[in-house]
């Protein structure tokens, strides 16, 4: 039924602004990792729990749970993992340098390779065997370039992930740091953006000043953010490594760039927007066609007209008899196809251009009409997830200082903006609150992580149209007594949770639970047999702390039901 | 919040429906009473009948807010408005009729009666269609000599509503267009209203006219009449309104709002704790209703005009929605070449990176995750703790089980406590078995007459987009040094300005004039308040298709400006806190940057678009130079090619091969000495070009293009802006100006090839 033509017509260009859908945009991501002695060095677990592993295992692990998840929430997406500094190498022109993925959109038997070399330790021993000179990373990023090259033009991000613990390769080579600033170049040139994982332990650490600092950022433009601050990297931390990657795995872009205008024609500022939250959802499935003895193939479906010769109106019951049998329909060449409103009965004729000029209302652009007390703003009239705004120079020189004037006052102030905005110059405009979020940033295992950016959220408010009447209750006029409401009280302050809702404690149980199952087929593994939960309740918690109130509150009603 | 929502609901009953219950002849639109939310939910059905003045004076114009337009003009906007408005929602059940007062012929069933002489149904009970709405321009036409009763017409109505509805459950709707220029009779009118009571019809009158300085005194004596009418009407607790048309002018540019009935979602139980393990939970059976939605959109359908080979007849229509059908195409073997496939013959599948995962049926719904519909509150969260920013959809009440006292109750009491402790509850929710469960927040909600959860979806934590973005508050050089001043941070001056500025277009609290009220003002209220701006896309797109079916063949209108009113900054504000504005203005110092239309300001932009333009300008280019790298012999032969021209001392300079050249010997340690005379040698040659008698403008521009983008490309852009000083001096300043020199600095301004932008580059240095 989902797919059903008729039932579900083709709804008309949506906004633009939505178009730019995360899981539409295809990245390329080249994950290189550093194999020398101290990467392969044994970390010691701490406790008990926790397996003995090396810097260079925790890297690919982390490189391979990214790609489980990605693989199937982003298909498209070019996935590519270089070690270099091994004994093995793929191409002569490249020293030590081994492709154990070539990027590509990769196969499940690769994804089954990466697979059983981290389940098989000799497997992994032979792979990870590092070469006798330590590794040039001229020439790794000289072949990184190769292979963004080879894909070039078809992916819309390509960024580098890499992975090392050695601060300064540049050590016996006195021209090293401007070879590496070249080629770095060169990859920035192509539209490469380089990540870098530093790894540290206690034992060697790592001060990006000796040479990372001058190669990367003599490339970077300076509003861009580059995390280069490194990681700290211990049997357990390996989780860490894993956040890292999992937090720079969607690439930064804005979806908008539009003026805010903050005083009527005299003051506006450059602000780019950017989506921060966003339901992740599973996959659609498409339909496979798989002949005998050959690789299954997706099918690519398409749209047909159809004219039904004597109807006059595609009324409910045409629709009902197109589904049980097959009305004599006559295939309609899509340039013959013109496109209306209806009205009464009838089509009433609209070019696309009028279409789209319908919802052309305004310039884009963020206009601000006044501010109010934060009190005013009331949460239960959300209408979708919010964008974040943050400045941008390109167009105004200013407009950073003036942004950051704004937020500031806001803070203070304690009040938020009303705004009209028009993101983009097809898509409609919507009334917003702008809301200030404060920058927050938390030491944690020796690195200053920021825990959010500090920005201005801009949040949809609903329409006179969007705002639905109160539904209507028989019983409006049972009021809830004193003695009930103290009862309550104490339920809800029995399992409060002081600290307020974490969401990177919870993640999704259904997508989850899709990605092992998928994973288990495509990999022909066993399948998983119960899947994790961390969204229902703590069933035992709440028994304990307020079972015996909830029993009376339900009792108490009782008894007040009884008095009415 | 209470207060928002109250004056929300009133807004918009008020704007919705025309209706008033004991308000005295004076009362305007604006002043209605809202009815019971019931009354909408249970009636359904729609019949309205539009009376309509056809009498020659509504030739005339009456009304000098119509600006010389006729009555029958400005009547005819309300009919176009209202009518247009029903067609458009598609309802069967909304019907309409239209009686003409004072027409040429009678048509009626009480036509035998001399009273009701001249007065014709134009238009029995019916839904409207198109065709219908084409018609009236020509229905609606007033008569040459003849008058009606509108006393008479409104009994008309009355009946052809009693017949159309007899004993059925309809809201029924009578609206009267007069400029009252016709005698009226009076007589009887007791029974009409008995009867209007008895039916319990919405009457309204609108006047075109009638109580103006410039109106006669037999259209004062009717209006006068008419008012009491009114007034006795609404006496007895029926809707009843007369009103100026100039007030029914002013509402028709607010769009109007269709109301939607809102069905339940969720039929199960809120619960505390497990049912299942322990007997000492709390389960609530409640109910889950949208409190917002986005309304529907207009959508454009796919037609076509019937083929020609079938029979035309009077009654068909003449265009046809065309439905759509999905068809599956396969790319088959090595040719690639396509073929459709039946939907039968294919699999459902996933895509898992470059593979297809095809499976059975039984695959498939272990795909899926079980579920069990619940409302399971996993804990409360102090409020101020929730970060607004992070929620998801739009909102639902949750309220108790309509029928359940004991639920009400229970959920009355959670409510109050939430409310009293400032706490949202977490709560797991599938609203249908086996749908994947999600994480919403519940927050109090307590109004006058209403009290329920609202629930919105949390984020899980794959649906978080970790983006850094740099502090606004300190600039931290790559060397670890935190700069505090810096032309990127505010100035203690700029923050002053910018919080006086705030606190002046402070809207929370505005005179009915647009400015800031005193705190017991009594005329003090919100500025554009949620709720009181309309969707200007779907109020522009009903217009369009209402202008179209009247007009067809033309160019559509401008959108109305009064689509967008209020959401401007209230322009008396805007002038008195002008002052604060302009110092605000003049400390921050904001500059427009100007755009280049033709060149990409590759250097200044810096977001990833242009980095990928650029990546694709350098492609060939690295191509080539890896090619070169893997094939010995053509590199060698390049690099030979290079270096005649380097030679050869006429030849010409060619700046990017240099640099390619230079890119691949890089890491020599002779490079970035190189580079600087590379640049100049290149600086040179373009100087000896423009000393050039026979100069060619363009060669010259193509040169210094060249020469500006290798400088970006380098990150060196000083050296070219340093050169391009002197080049304005060699071709503006240096008296050496000719027809051509000035002709390349033309091209040079035109293409935008002036000095590099020099974005921010020297913070750290």
């Amino acid at each position: 039924m989902d797919n059903d033509p008729i039932m579900n017509p083709l709804p008309d260009v949506d906004d633009a602004i939505e178009e730019f859908d995360f899981r539409n945009q295809k990245d390329a991501i080249l994950y290189c990792i550093e194999v020398s002695p101290s990467m392969l060095t044994t970390i010691d677990p701490a406790d008990n729990e926790t397996q003995p592993t090396c810097a260079a295992r925790i890297a690919l692990e982390s490189a391979y749970m990214m790609l489980q998840q990605r693989i199937i929430s982003q298909p498209s997406d070019a996935f590519g993992i270089l070690l270099f500094g091994t004994k093995e190498q793929t191409d002569p022109a490249y020293e030590n340098c081994l492709m154990l993925m070539d990027l590509a959109v990769p196969e499940a038997s690769e994804i089954k390779y990466i697979k059983e070399i981290l389940e098989d330790d000799e497997k992994f021993d032979s792979v990870f065997t590092p070469s006798d000179i330590p590794a040039s990373i001229v020439n790794t990023l000289f072949c990184a370039n190769q292979q963004f090259n080879s894909i070039s033009g078809t992916y819309m991000f390509q960024r580098l992930f890499l992975v090392t613990n050695n601060d300064n390769p540049s050590d016996t080579r006195p021209d090293y740091r401007k070879s590496a600033r070249t080629r770095m170049h060169d990859l920035i040139g192509l539209g490469v953006r380089i990540e870098p994982f530093f790894l540290y332990t206690e034992m060697q650490p790592f001060d990006t000043s000796k040479f990372w600092e001058d190669v990367i950022f003599s490339s970077y433009k300076n509003d861009e953010y580059v995390d280069i601050q490194p990681i700290l990297i211990t049997a357990k931390q390996g989780l860490q490594m894993k956040a890292h990657v999992k937090a720079r795995q969607t690439p930064r872009h804005a979806i908008f760039s539009v003026p805010l205008e903050i005083v009527p024609g005299k003051l506006s500022i450059g602000v780019k927007g950017y989506v921060l939250f966003k339901r992740q959802d599973i996959q659609r499935s498409h339909y496979v066609y798989e002949p005998e003895g050959e690789r299954a193939i997706i099918a690519r479906s398409r749209a047909q007209y159809t004219y039904t010769p004597g109807e006059t109106d595609t009324t409910a019951e045409f629709a009902l008899r197109g589904m049980k049998a097959e009305p004599k329909l006559e295939e309609i060449d899509k340039n013959a196809v013109n496109r209306g409103f209806k009205f009464g009965g009838e089509v009433l004729p609209f070019s696309p251009d009028e279409i789209q000029s319908l919802r052309n209302i305004g310039e884009a652009g963020i206009r601000i009409i006044g501010f109010k007390p934060v009190q005013l703003f009331d949460p239960a009239y959300n209408m979708r997830q919010s964008y974040f705004i943050y400045p941008s120079e390109e167009d105004y020189v200013g407009s950073i200082r003036t942004f950051a004037a704004l937020h500031k006052s806001l803070v203070d102030e304690n009040k938020f903006a009303v705004a009209w905005v028009k993101a983009t110059s097809r898509s409609s405009p919507f009334l917003a609150a702008l809301i200030p979020c404060g920058e927050l940033i938390e030491r944690e295992n020796g690195r200053d992580e920021q825990k959010q950016s500090p920005g201005i959220f801009v949040i949809r408010q609903p329409f006179a149209d969007d705002i639905r009447d109160f539904p209507v209750q028989p019983n409006g006029d049972v009021k809830a007594p004193n003695e009930l409401i103290e009862k309550a009280r104490e339920i809800v302050n029995g399992i409060k949770m002081p600290k307020g809702y974490d969401c990177s404690r919870y993640p999704n149980p259904a997508l989850q639970w899709h990605y092992r199952i998928l994973q288990a087929y495509a990999l022909e593994d066993e399948l998983p047999e119960f899947p994790d939960d961390f969204t229902l309740p703590k069933y035992k918690s709440i028994h304990n702390r307020v079972g015996k109130k909830a029993l009376e509150l339900t009792r108490n009603a009782d008894r007040t039901l009884k008095d009415l | 919040m209470h207060r928002v929502r109250a004056l929300v609901v009133r807004i918009l009953s008020a704007l919705t429906r025309i209706v008033t219950s004991g308000v005295s002849r004076h009362s305007t639109l604006s002043s209605r009473i809202v009815i019971p939310a019931s009354q909408f939910i249970m009636a359904d059905k729609e019949a309205t009948v539009i009376v309509v003045d056809l009498s020659p004076s509504m030739a005339q114009s009456h009304m000098a807010a119509a600006k010389g337009q006729s009555d029958i003009d400005m009547c005819m906007k309300y009919v176009y408005d209202k009518i247009g408005s029903k067609i458009l929602s598609e309802r069967k059940s909304d019907v309409v009729g239209i009686v003409g007062v004072g027409t040429e012929d009678t048509l009626n069933r009480m036509s035998e009666d001399d009273a009701y002489k001249h007065i014709s149904i134009l238009s029995e009970i019916h839904q409207f269609l198109y065709r219908d709405y084409q018609l009236l321009p020509t229905k609606l036409v007033p008569s040459l000599k003849s008058q009606g009763d509108l006393i008479s017409g409104i009994v008309v109505a009355i009946d052809a509503i009693a017949q159309h509805c007899r004993h059925l459950k309809f809201i029924k709707n009578i609206v009267v267009l007069s400029n009252c220029t016709a005698l009226m009779d009076f007589t009887g009118i007791e029974g009409i209203i008995d009867k209007l009571v008895e039916m319990n019809v919405n009457l309204s009158i609108f006047t075109i006219g009638a109580d103006e300085e410039t109106s006669t005194a037999l259209q004062r004596g009717n209006h006068s009449l008419l008012s009491d009418f009114i007034d006795r009407v609404a006496g007895r607790d029926v809707n009843a309104i007369i009103a100026p048309f100039a007030e029914v002018l002013r509402d028709l540019e607010i769009p109007h709002v269709r109301k939607v009935r809102s069905t339940n979602s969720y039929n199960g139980t809120l619960t505390i704790g497990d049912p299942n393990q322990f007997d000492d939970c709390l389960s609530i059976p409640v109910e889950r209703f949208s409190c917002v939605k986005a309304s529907a959109k207009i959508n454009s359908v796919a037609y076509m005009k019937p083929k020609e080979s079938e029979p035309a007849s009077s009654t068909r229509r003449t265009t046809t929605t065309l439905g759509r059908k999905i068809k599956y195409d396969i790319e088959n073997g090595k040719q690639k070449e396509v073929r459709e496939v039946e939907k039968g013959d294919l699999k459902k599948g996933y895509r898992y990176g470059a593979s297809v995962v095809p499976l059975s049926v039984e695959e498939e719904e272990s795909l899926r995750f079980r579920t069990n519909a619940c409302l399971d509150i996993i804990g409360f969260v102090p409020s101020d703790t929730v970060k607004t920013w992070q929620l998801l959809t739009e909102t639902n009440f949750v309220i108790a089980k309509r029928t359940d006292k004991h639920a009400t109750l229970c959920l009355l009491s959670l409510i109050h406590a939430m409310s009293e402790n400032e706490l949202y509850g977490i709560a797991r929710f599938v609203s249908k078995s086996d749908r994947p469960p999600v994480l919403i927040l519940l927050m109090p909600f307590i109004a006058d007459e209403f009290e329920a959860l609202v629930e919105t979806q949390l984020p899980f934590a794959e649906d978080v987009r970790s983006y850094k973005f740099p502090s606004l508050e300190i600039i931290k050089t790559i060397k670890g040094k935190v700069l505090k001043e810096h032309h990127y941070l505010p100035t203690e001056e700029m923050k002053n300005n910018m919080k006086d500025y705030i606190n002046a277009m402070d809207i929370s609290n505005l005179t009915p004039e647009g400015l800031q009220a005193g705190q017991d003002d009594p005329d003090g209220r919100e500025f554009a308040i949620v709720g009181e701006i309309f969707d200007p896309v779907l109020a522009n797109t009903r217009q369009a298709i209402m202008y179209r079916a009247l007009h067809p063949g033309e160019d559509l209108p401008p959108p109305s400006d009064s689509l967008l009113r209020n959401t401007y900054p209230p322009e008396a504000l805007v002038k008195q806190s002008s002052d604060i504005a302009d110092r605000l203005v003049a400390s921050v110092n904001v500059k427009k940057i100007a755009k280049y239309k033709t060149n990409k300001r590759r250097y200044a932009a810096q977001g990833e678009e242009e980095l990928k333009q650029e990546s694709i300008l350098n492609v060939d280019e690295l191509i080539d130079g890896s090619i070169n790298k893997i094939d010995s012999e053509q590199s060698v032969s390049k690099r030979r090619k290079l270096e005649t021209s380097e030679e050869s001392e006429n030849g010409e300079f060619d700046i990017e091969a240099e640099i390619d050249k230079w890119q691949r010997t890089a890491a020599g340690p002779e490079s970035d000495a190189a580079l600087p005379r590379i640049f100049e040698q290149a600086c040179a040659g373009i100087d000896t070009l423009l000393e050039d008698e026979n100069l060619d403008p363009a060669e010259a521009v193509k040169k210094i293009s060249i020469l500006r983008s290798s400088a970006i490309k380098l990150d060196e852009p000083a050296w070219y802006n340093n050169y391009f000083v002197k080049l304005q001096d060699a071709l503006v300043m240096g008296g050496s100006a000719n027809k051509s020199r000035s002709k390349v600095w033309e091209n040079l301004s035109k293409k935008g090839l002036g000095e590099i932008p020099l974005g921010d580059r020297d913070l750290d240095e």
